[in-house]
C-alpha cells in the first residue's frame, strides 16, 4: 500500500470531515435544545454562502469588483464580507426561530419537521431566482493556490484544511467558552436538559432557544462558506453535504456535540477511504459506505457513539 | 353555531341516509374525472393516486404505529424496478407480477426492518432518509447485474400489457366511464389504480380495526404499556414494517403503471420528502389524511407551478421558478394554522354540521337525542336559510369570476361554485329536520317561524339539489358522448383518404367547451393511414377554432360555459328563487325586527 496516497487521501477527506463535523455540530445543537430535526440547515448556510458572494461582488452576477472591494482593500474584503454574512445568518437563524418555529411549540413534530421542509423549499427555490441555479466562483476562505501547502511524507496537506480544522477548533473553544462561563449559555444547558423545569426556574425558554438557533445558523454560515470555493455556490451546495451530516451526528449521537466532531471525521474519511480501496465501490457510490458505517454504529449502540441512551420510565 | 346542526343516532334511518350520500358523492366524482379532466390532468390524478398509497404505506408506520420511518422512496423504487424487470426481462404479464413485488416488498421490508427497528425516534428517522439517500445510487450498482436489470442512469421503459382489445380481463374495463373515448389510454389507467387504491385503503382499515391492528395502535400510544399487556414488541412492529414496506413497493408498482417508465432519479430523497409532505399535510394517523395528501402533493405542486407563470416568471420547461418557494410557504402557512393536517380540519368542519351519537349494546343512543336538541331557540332553520342563499350565491360570483383570466381568481371561482354541490344537500338535512322538530313541538312558540323558515330553506335546498344532479349527468354524458365519436366518427383528410376521427375535431371546434390540445385528439385517432403532414393540417385547422383561453377547462367540475338547458333553467330558478327569498327573509325580515322594536341588549342585561 503506498503511504503516500493513502496519507494524502486521508487529508483529502479531512477537509470534508471538518464541514461535515461543523454542519452535524449545527444540527446537534438544534436538536438539543428544540428536539427538532433541522432540515433546512443546509439551505440555511447556502444562503449565507450568497449573502457573502453579493457583499463581495455586489448584486449584479458576473461583476467582481463591485459591492466591497471597491471601497476597502483587497486583502480585507473576503473576511469581512464573510464575517457579514455569518452576522446576517446568524440573525436569520434567529428570526426563523421566533417566526416560524416558536409558534409552533406545542405542535407535533412531524408538523416542525414540515416547516423545515417547507424553508427548505423556499430557500432553495428562492436562491435560484435570485442568484442563479448555476455554479458561481466564490473566493477562497483561505490561501489555496497550488503552492499552499505543507509536505508531510510525500503528500500535501492543504491550508485550507488545515485552516478549517482551526477555524472548527476556535469555534468549538468559543462555543464551549460561551456556554460554561455566560448566562445564556448556562440558561441554554438548563433548557436542553429539561425545558419545563428551567422554564419553573425563571429562564426564559424562547429566547433561549433563539440563542440556540443563531448559534447553529452561525455554524452553519462558517461551514458554507469554507466550502463554497471547493465545492463550487449554486442553490443546491448544502443538500448533498446535509445527508452527511445527518449521518454524522447520527452516527455520533444526535445529543452530543463530541459526537458530531467524532462522526463528521468518521463519516469524511469512510467517504474517501472505502471506495479508493474496496474495489467495486465507485465514486458513484460514494454515498453508500458513510451511510453503512452509520446504520452498523446504530445497530450496535442506538443512540450514537456518544448520545445518551434513552430509558424509559413506565 | 355552537351545537351541530345536525345530531342522529348512529346507524338511524337519517345516519344512513347521510352516509349514502357521502359514498355516493364520492362515487359521482370518481366517474366524473376521467370524464371531465383533461387527459393530462387525469395522468395527475393517477399520480396523484400512487402518491396516495404511498403515503398510506409510510402512515402505516408513521401515523399508525409511531416509528418515524420517512425513507419510504426506496421501497417505492424496489418495487418500480422489479415489476420493471419481470415484465421487461422474463416478461411476464403486469398483473401476474404484482404479488411478486408485494412478496419483494415484505421480505425487504423484514431484511431492512428487523435491524432499523432498534433504533427509536429521530435516529430512525435519519437511518431511513439515509436509506432514501442511498437508493439512487444503489440502481447503478454494475455487480449482480443489478444495473442491467434497472437500466442503470438510463431508466427502463415498462410496456404494461393494457392494450384494450386484446386482452380478455382488460375488455371488462371497457365499458368504464371515459376508457372508450379520447381520454382512453389514461382512463383505463385511472380506473386500475383507483381500483387498487381502494383495495389497499379498504385493506389497511380493516387491518386497523382487527386484533393486530389495535396491538400497533397501542405500541404506538405507550410501548411500556402494549408490552406489559402482552403485545410481542418486535414481532407487530416488524411486520407492521415489512407490511408498509410492501404496499410501499405496490405504489412502485403503481407508478410503473401511471408512468410506463422507471429510472433511479425518480426515487430520490426528494420523493421522500414529498411523501413526509404528504403525510403531514393530509394529516397524521388517518386514513383520510393519506387520500388528501396524495391529492396536495400532486395538485398543490401543479397550482404553485402554474401561479408563478402568470406573475411572470417561467423557465424553458414551462415551470415557475418560483414554485418551489410558493410550495415551501404553503407547506409551512398549512402547517401554522391546520398542524394536524386536512383531515382534522375536515373533521372539525364536519362536527359543526353532524354529530353521530353512538348507541349502547341495547341498541339506544349513548345519550338521548333529545337532550341534545337545542330546543326552542334552535337557530338551525337560520343557518339552513343562510346556506340556501349562500349556496346560488357564491354560484354566481363564481360565475362572474371565471371570466377573469387568472389562475388563482379561477381556482377561488371553482371553489366558489364547489360550494352549492356541499351546502345543498346539508341543507335539504337540516331544514327536514327541523321541519319534524317543530312538528314534534320540540320548537315550542317558535315552531310557527322555524316551520316556515325551514320549508323555504327546504325547497330551495331540493332546488339547488336537483341542479347539481342535472348539471354533473350533463357534463358526464356530453363527455362520453364527444368521447365515443373519436373512435367512431369518420372523415376525409386532405389527402383523400377516409380515416376515423377527425370529427371530434370538428364537433371539438364546435362545441368549443370540449377543449383539450388538437394533438391530443389526432395523437390518439385510431387511423393508421392518416399522414403526418395532414394531422398537423387538421389540428392547425382546430386550434384556431378553439379558443386558447380554455384549455384548462375540463378542470371546472360545475359551470360548464354552455350549459344542457335542463341545468341551465334549474340555475335560474335557483337562483331566482333565493334571491326573491333572500330579500324577503333577511333584508325585510329585519326591518320587520325593527320595527317591532325587540329589546335592546342593555335592556336583557338590566332584566337579567
Amino acid at each position: 500500500m503506498d503511504v503516500a496516497l493513502l496519507l494524502q487521501r486521508i487529508f483529502d477527506a479531512l477537509f470534508n470531515s471538518a464541514i461535515y463535523s461543523s454542519l452535524a455540530l449545527a444540527l446537534v445543537i438544534i436538536f438539543r435544545s428544540t428536539g427538532l430535526l433541522n432540515f433546512a440547515q443546509g439551505e440555511m448556510a447556502t444562503f449565507s454562502a450568497y449573502i457573502a458572494f453579493v457583499l463581495l461582488a455586489g448584486a449584479a452576477p458576473g461583476v467582481t469588483g463591485g459591492g466591497l472591494a471597491s471601497w476597502i482593500g483587497a486583502p480585507l474584503v473576503t473576511p469581512l464580507a464573510i464575517g457579514g454574512a455569518v452576522v446576517i445568518g446568524i440573525a436569520a437563524g434567529a428570526a426563523t426561530e421566533r417566526v416560524l418555529i416558536r409558534p409552533l411549540r406545542n405542535a407535533p413534530e412531524l408538523a416542525l419537521v414540515n416547516v423545515t421542509i417547507g424553508i427548505l423549499l423556499a430557500l432553495n427555490s428562492l436562491m435560484g431566482q435570485w442568484w442563479g441555479t448555476g455554479p458561481r466562483v466564490f473566493p477562497p476562505f483561505f490561501p489555496s493556490d497550488p503552492g499552499d501547502h505543507f509536505a508531510i511524507a510525500g503528500a500535501r496537506l492543504r491550508f485550507s484544511t488545515v485552516g478549517a480544522w482551526l477555524v472548527l477548533f476556535a469555534l468549538l473553544t468559543v462555543l464551549a467558552l460561551l456556554l460554561r462561563y455566560t448566562r445564556a449559555g448556562l440558561a441554554f444547558r438548563a433548557v436542553s436538559i429539561d425545558s419545563e423545569s428551567a422554564a419553573l426556574n425563571g429562564i426564559r425558554v424562547g429566547p433561549t432557544l433563539m440563542y440556540g438557533w443563531a448559534l447553529a445558523a452561525g455554524l452553519g454560515a462558517i461551514a458554507a462558506n469554507m466550502s463554497a470555493n471547493s465545492v463550487l455556490l449554486e442553490p443546491t451546495m448544502m443538500v448533498r453535504v446535509l445527508v452527511y451530516a445527518f449521518a454524522a451526528a447520527t452516527l455520533g449521537g444526535l445529543d452530543s456535540p463530541k459526537g458530531a466532531l467524532v462522526g463528521g471525521v468518521v463519516i469524511g474519511l469512510s467517504q474517501t477511504l472505502i471506495p479508493a480501496y474496496v474495489p467495486f465501490i465507485g465514486f458513484e457510490l460514494s454515498v453508500l459506505p458513510a451511510l453503512v458505517a452509520m446504520v452498523v454504529v446504530l445497530i450496535v449502540r442506538p443512540a450514537g457513539l456518544f448520545g445518551t441512551q434513552r430509558i424509559e420510565r413506565v | 353555531m355552537s351545537s351541530p346542526l345536525l345530531i342522529v343516532s348512529r346507524g338511524s334511518t337519517q345516519h344512513r341516509q347521510w352516509r349514502f350520500l357521502s359514498w355516493g358523492y364520492a362515487l359521482a366524482l370518481a366517474i366524473l374525472v376521467p370524464l371531465v379532466l383533461q387527459p393530462f390532468e387525469i395522468g395527475k390524478m393517477n399520480r396523484a393516486l400512487v402518491l396516495m398509497v404511498a403515503v398510506l404505506a409510510v402512515n402505516l408506520v408513521v401515523g399508525f404505529n409511531g416509528m418515524l420511518a420517512l425513507g419510504h422512496s426506496a421501497f417505492m423504487g424496489i418495487g418500480a424496478f422489479v415489476a420493471a424487470s419481470m415484465v421487461q426481462d422474463e416478461l411476464w404479464d403486469f398483473w401476474m407480477v404484482i404479488p411478486v413485488v408485494v412478496i419483494v416488498g415484505f421480505a425487504i421490508g423484514i431484511i431492512v426492518g428487523l435491524p432499523a427497528l432498534r433504533v427509536r425516534g429521530l435516529y430512525l428517522a435519519l437511518v431511513t432518509i439515509a436509506q432514501a439517500a442511498v437508493f439512487p445510487t444503489l440502481v447503478n450498482i454494475d455487480e449482480l447485474g443489478i444495473a442491467r436489470r434497472t437500466g442503470g442512469p438510463n431508466g427502463r421503459d415498462v410496456i404494461e400489457e393494457v392494450d384494450r382489445q386484446e386482452s380478455g380481463f382488460s375488455s371488462f374495463f371497457e365499458w368504464l366511464p371515459g376508457v372508450d373515448g379520447a381520454r382512453g389510454a389514461n382512463a383505463y389507467r385511472y380506473w386500475i389504480l383507483l381500483l387498487m387504491t381502494v383495495i389497499v385503503i379498504a385493506l389497511v382499515r380493516n387491518i386497523m380495526t382487527s386484533r393486530p391492528g389495535r396491538a400497533v395502535l397501542a405500541i404506538r400510544d405507550s410501548e411500556a404499556g402494549a408490552a406489559v399487556y402482552g403485545v410481542n414488541l418486535p414481532l407487530y412492529k416488524t411486520v407492521n414494517f415489512a407490511l408498509s414496506a410492501s404496499l410501499g413497493s405496490l405504489a412502485g408498482l403503481m407508478w410503473c403503471l401511471d408512468k410506463g417508465f422507471v429510472a433511479g432519479q425518480d426515487f430520490t430523497f426528494l420523493l421522500a420528502v414529498d411523501l413526509i409532505i404528504g403525510l403531514v399535510i393530509g394529516g397524521v394517523g388517518t386514513l383520510q389524511g393519506s387520500i388528501f395528501g396524495g391529492l396536495f402533493v400532486v395538485w398543490v405542486r401543479d397550482l404553485t407551478k402554474r401561479i408563478s407563470i402568470p406573475l411572470g416568471f417561467y423557465t424553458l420547461d414551462g415551470d415557475g421558478p418560483l414554485s418551489a418557494a410558493i410550495f415551501g410557504l404553503i407547506l409551512i402557512l398549512f402547517t401554522f394554522f391546520a398542524p394536524g393536517g386536512i383531515a382534522s380540519m375536515v373533521t372539525a368542519i364536519q362536527k359543526r354540521i353532524i354529530q353521530v351519537v353512538p348507541l349502547t349494546p341495547d341498541g339506544d343512543p349513548i345519550t338521548p337525542l333529545s337532550s341534545l336538541d337545542p330546543g326552542p331557540s334552535s337557530t338551525r332553520a337560520t343557518w339552513a336559510m343562510r346556506f340556501a342563499i349562500a349556496g346560488p350565491v357564491l354560484l354566481v360570483i363564481g360565475w362572474v369570476l371565471m371570466n377573469v383570466d387568472n389562475l388563482i381568481v379561477g381556482t377561488l371561482a371553482f371553489a366558489l361554485r364547489f360550494a352549492i354541490v356541499v351546502l345543498a344537500p346539508i341543507i335539504v338535512f337540516v331544514s327536514m329536520n327541523e321541519l319534524r322538530a317543530a312538528k314534534a313541538g320540540r320548537r315550542g312558540e317558535n315552531a310557527a317561524a322555524v316551520s316556515s323558515q325551514a320549508k323555504t330553506a327546504g325547497v330551495l335546498g331540493v332546488l339547488s339539489f336537483a341542479y347539481i344532479q342535472a348539471f354533473a349527468l350533463n357534463i358526464a354524458l356530453r363527455a362520453h358522448h364527444v368521447g365515443h365519436l373519436a373512435r367512431e366518427s369518420v372523415a376525409v383528410n386532405p389527402d383523400g383518404k377516409t380515416v376515423p376521427a377527425i370529427p371530434l375535431v370538428n364537433e371539438a371546434a364546435k362545441a368549443k367547451d370540449f377543449v383539450g390540445t388538437p394533438g391530443e385528439f389526432c395523437g390518439t385517432s385510431p387511423s393508421g393511414e392518416i399522414s403526418d403532414m395532414s394531422v398537423s393540417e387538421l389540428c392547425n385547422v382546430a386550434s384556431d377554432a378553439i379558443d386558447a383561453s380554455e384549455t384548462s377547462v375540463g378542470f371546472w367540475l360545475i359551470g360548464w360555459p354552455t350549459q344542457s338547458m335542463l341545468s341551465l333553467v334549474l340555475s335560474i330558478i335557483v337562483i331566482v328563487a333565493t334571491i326573491f327569498i333572500g330579500l324577503r327573509y333577511f333584508v325585510f325580515a329585519d326591518e320587520k325586527a325593527e320595527t317591532a322594536s325587540e329589546p335592546a341588549p342593555e335592556d336583557v342585561g338590566a332584566s337579567a
